[in-house]
């Protein structure tokens, strides 16, 4: 009898030692001047020339200065605007960009003001960086006084503002700091900064905490402190927005189609278009698939409907094509839809029956969902599909030529690409030299190669709508692809802020309101 | 106790070698270049030379092999691929926050088995006993994450008692420990089970001995028979256990750093999987084996000290 008492009080009194260090109340995560957002990868090069993406491409944006913003329009279409740093800045014919920038705006750290020579050092350095491919027809920066320059290019190119000027790879960094710095790039530390919020701590796989900037001249931001919480794990993440530790987090599609049926408390739910573009491809070289009339019957047979409901969740759009919404060149409807009798007149036309294929895909259980509704598709119309998942290593490698004899035998895949905000680099992959490369698809046609010159010389965004659209309607019409989704991003957050984004979906916590 | 030591140690540099050999060779294995799978689709040519160039790819593998060991030999476990941070530090800032939580998932495991197993040895094929039997299978059954996940469900968003995410503020011990009271919770259940069981029947094997039933004879209290006179002696077998907990709870901080956001080694490792990070991967797994390869030829020490029966067999 002791012994049990004895045991009962002390587990009492250990409860009562762990209730009395337990928080009374959690505090909100978008209450008072502190805001938490979730960041999905911890940050490893903020040098806009080096850097891989997410929380990284916020912090340019906020810590840095840039000359133009992204902005999106009334219908969800992507432009641009002046930033907060410049008096203007206009193009003034199509391979010139004139520019002044406002003066006062300081470096941090003694680094003097912010000069038309630190937008030329940073502008040029790009040209030689992980990032060239955002700057394709950049040719130089001239500098006419400290605040005023003009970018030349090479040749016209409509994307310059939303792939360059306007985005992550448009940031300028302080010449004179980064010139002194080993290969003159930088990783985890910004050289210097001028921005809306200054970075003040970094605390590796944990949080990164900029804090809003006192001698900031622009606008100033809703929240005097930001923390980017490094949750890497999706799940995690949407236990730890229901916990009231962040205040916003991206969700998977499954989340965010069990969110649109019962919403947490105080929350609301974003599903936007994202710069991904899925699809089925075929290797129209193939001995099965040469036949356009198989590729054709394929395009029939599957149903992308049910694949958007069992895979996403019902949260993604039906793509038709590879330029995701809201970019110019979007396509709005495809020539072929879901029709099984089709496939099978099709396939009879073709004379192929008992036709077996091999689908490859990354070994990711949406995907792989979205595997088993193809081959169950296929087996509807008589073809016997064998699905093989495979890791990243082997997967990237199938379509090059120069990694072995694997596209040879390439017959079907799934695939997703990544795209910038504009339609020639989503479309880029497609013409006669990826052929081997990225072009796993291996097919070539004259009026493609002549669109691709052309749109990339195009200024006037009808004109590009135009030929984008046409450029797709000729990959649809090889027969190779079958058109899935543009894969939407998708945001929990609480109804107390107001949150702004990128072209590419990236939080920009400066342009954050409170609702 | 000296050739014991030395060739318990003997063997732990053994075991290090083998997985490293082991680790560079699975690495060599993974079908695919290691550029174009770092990389991905935005690889370009002068991208993936530079990758090939600083992972030294272009050297033949028993150069490669060499430079790794000769870089260890000086502890350099490489540079990450992105940050350019050298990994023996990136291991050095995430070892602590692990050995913490490992420390309090055995702290749990203890705190929990060690009575559990006491209380079902001395009251015996009771319903108590049968009880905590039931107890201790359930929980070596049910893996961390589940238990992580319902922690989380009911003490951080039901009772809103106690935070989620991150190891706390550094330098505030109150919320770090506040941040530790969860994961480690669901680091150690698992191993309260096994703890349970292998006191309960060291004490019944020891409780059966002599010297008991002579300090029953002396009239002593049974609560001081039972720790001052059993459990001293039952408590042995569970430090071997516990070094072996060790690995098993190593692996399983991958899973509870990640879902409660910590950083740690688990952490590390995983993210840098994620990324292709392959430097990263490997100072990560490098360092893993390296403190279980430590940990036991420790526990097997420290028991030929403490157990002069074990000393005796030397």
């Amino acid at each position: 009898m002791t012994n049990r008492r004895e045991l009962l009080r002390n587990t009492a009194f250990l409860s009562a030692i762990a209730a009395l260090g337990i928080k009374p109340e959690q505090v909100l995560a978008a209450e008072g001047d502190v805001l938490k957002v979730r960041m999905e990868a911890d940050i490893q090069v903020l040098d806009p020339g080096y850097m891989i993406g997410g929380a990284e491409t916020s912090l340019n944006y906020t810590c840095l200065p840039r000359l133009a913003i992204p902005v999106k329009g009334a219908n969800g279409e992507w432009g641009w605007a002046p930033s907060d740093y410049v008096e203007k800045i206009a193009q003034d014919d199509p391979t010139h960009i004139s520019f002044t920038l406002k003066p006062g705006f300081m470096w941090n750290g003694d680094l003097g003001e912010v000069t038309t020579d630190d937008v030329k050092y940073s502008f040029e350095r790009m040209l030689k960086s992980d990032w060239a491919a955002r700057w394709p027809v950049l040719d130089h920066v001239d500098v006419t006084d400290k605040y005023n320059g003009v970018i030349v290019l090479k040749s016209p190119f409509a994307a310059t503002f939303l792939m360059g000027v306007a985005s992550e790879s448009g940031s300028i960094v302080p010449k004179t700091a980064t010139e002194k710095l080993t290969d003159q790039k930088f990783t985890t530390e910004f050289p210097g900064q001028c921005g809306p919020y200054n970075l003040v701590e970094w605390t590796p796989k944990q949080k990164v905490v900029v804090k809003a900037n006192p001698d900031w001249k622009g606008t100033k931001p809703v929240f005097g402190e930001v923390h980017f919480i490094n949750i890497e794990d999706a799940n995690a993440a949407e236990l730890a927005y229901e916990a009231g530790e962040v205040a916003i987090t991206g969700v998977l599609a499954s989340t965010a189609a069990r969110y649109l049926k019962q919403m947490p408390a105080n929350s609301k739910l974003i599903n936007q278009a994202g710069p991904y573009y899925t699809w089925i491809g075929m290797n129209t070289q193939h001995e099965k698939l040469k036949d356009i009339r198989v590729r054709k019957a394929i395009q029939r047979a599957i149903d992308v409907k049910s694949i958007l409901e069992a895979a996403y969740g019902g949260t993604a759009p039906m793509a038709h094509g590879v330029v995701p919404l809201g970019l110019v060149g979007n396509r709005t409807e495809s020539k072929f839809s879901y029709n099984p009798d089709e496939a099978r007149a099709l396939l009879a036309e073709a004379g192929v029956s008992n036709l077996e294929l091999q689908f490859k895909t990354l070994n990711e259980a949406y995907r792989v969902t979205a595997a088993q509704i193809v081959q169950a598709n296929l087996a509807d119309v008589g073809i016997k599909l064998e699905i093989i998942p495979l890791d990243s290593g082997p997967f990237w490698n199938l379509g090059l030529e120069s990694k072995g004899d694997e596209w040879k035998s390439l017959e079907m895949w799934w695939m997703r690409y990544r795209t910038s905000a504009d339609p020639s680099d989503a479309i880029q992959w497609f013409i006669k030299s990826q052929v081997g490369i990225w072009n796993w698809e291996r097919w070539s046609d004259p009026e493609y190669e002549d669109l691709w010159v052309k749109g990339l010389a195009e200024t006037d965004n009808a004109k590009r709508q135009t030929i984008y659209v046409r450029m797709q309607e000729i990959m649809e019409d090889t027969g190779a692809y079958v058109w899935i989704t543009h894969d939407p991003l998708n945001y929990i957050h609480s109804d107390k802020i107001v949150p702004d984004f990128d072209t590419a979906g990236e939080v920009l916590v400066e342009r954050f309101k409170q609702a | 106790m000296l050739f014991y030591a030395i060739q318990r140690i003997g063997l732990s540099i053994l075991i290090l070698i083998t997985s490293m050999v082991m680790l560079f060779t699975a690495l060599k294995l993974i079908p695919g270049d290691p550029a174009t799978i770092m990389l991905g689709s935005r690889a370009n040519a002068e991208m993936k030379a530079r990758i090939t160039e600083q992972l030294g790819l272009n050297d033949p593998v028993i150069v490669q092999l060499g430079t790794f060991f000769g870089r260890l030999l000086q502890g350099n476990l490489g540079t990450d691929m992105w940050s350019q941070r050298p990994v023996s530090q990136m291991v050095l800032e995430n070892m602590p926050y692990t050995l913490v939580l490992i420390g309090v998932g055995l702290g749990w495991a203890a705190l929990i088995g060690i009575p559990l197993g006491c209380y079902s040895a001395i009251r015996r094929n009771s319903f108590i006993d049968k009880f905590t039997g039931v107890i201790s299978v359930g929980t070596i059954s049910i893996p961390s994450f589940v238990v992580a996940i319902y922690a989380i469900l009911l003490f951080a968003i039901a009772l809103d008692w106690l935070p989620v995410i991150g190891a706390g503020e550094p330098g505030d011990w109150n919320d770090q420990l506040l941040h530790l009271i969860m994961p480690g919770f669901a680091l150690g259940l698992g191993w309260v089970g096994y703890l349970s069981r292998i006191v309960r029947a060291s004490m019944l094997e020891v409780m059966g001995e002599n010297h008991i039933r002579t300090a029953r004879a002396f009239g002593l209290p049974e609560f001081r028979i039972v720790i001052s006179y059993a459990l001293r002696i039952a408590i042995l077998p569970t430090i071997t256990l516990l070094a072996i907990a060790i690995g098993g709870l190593l692996s399983s901080a991958v899973f509870i750093e990640a879902i409660f956001a910590r950083p740690g080694i688990g952490k590390l490792i995983v993210d840098a999987a994620n990324m292709r990070n392959f430097p990263v991967v490997q100072g990560g797994v490098l360092s893993t084996v390296a403190l279980f390869a430590l940990t036991m030829p420790i526990a097997d020490l420290l028991v030929a000290w403490l157990d002069p029966r074990v000393r005796a067999t030397l």
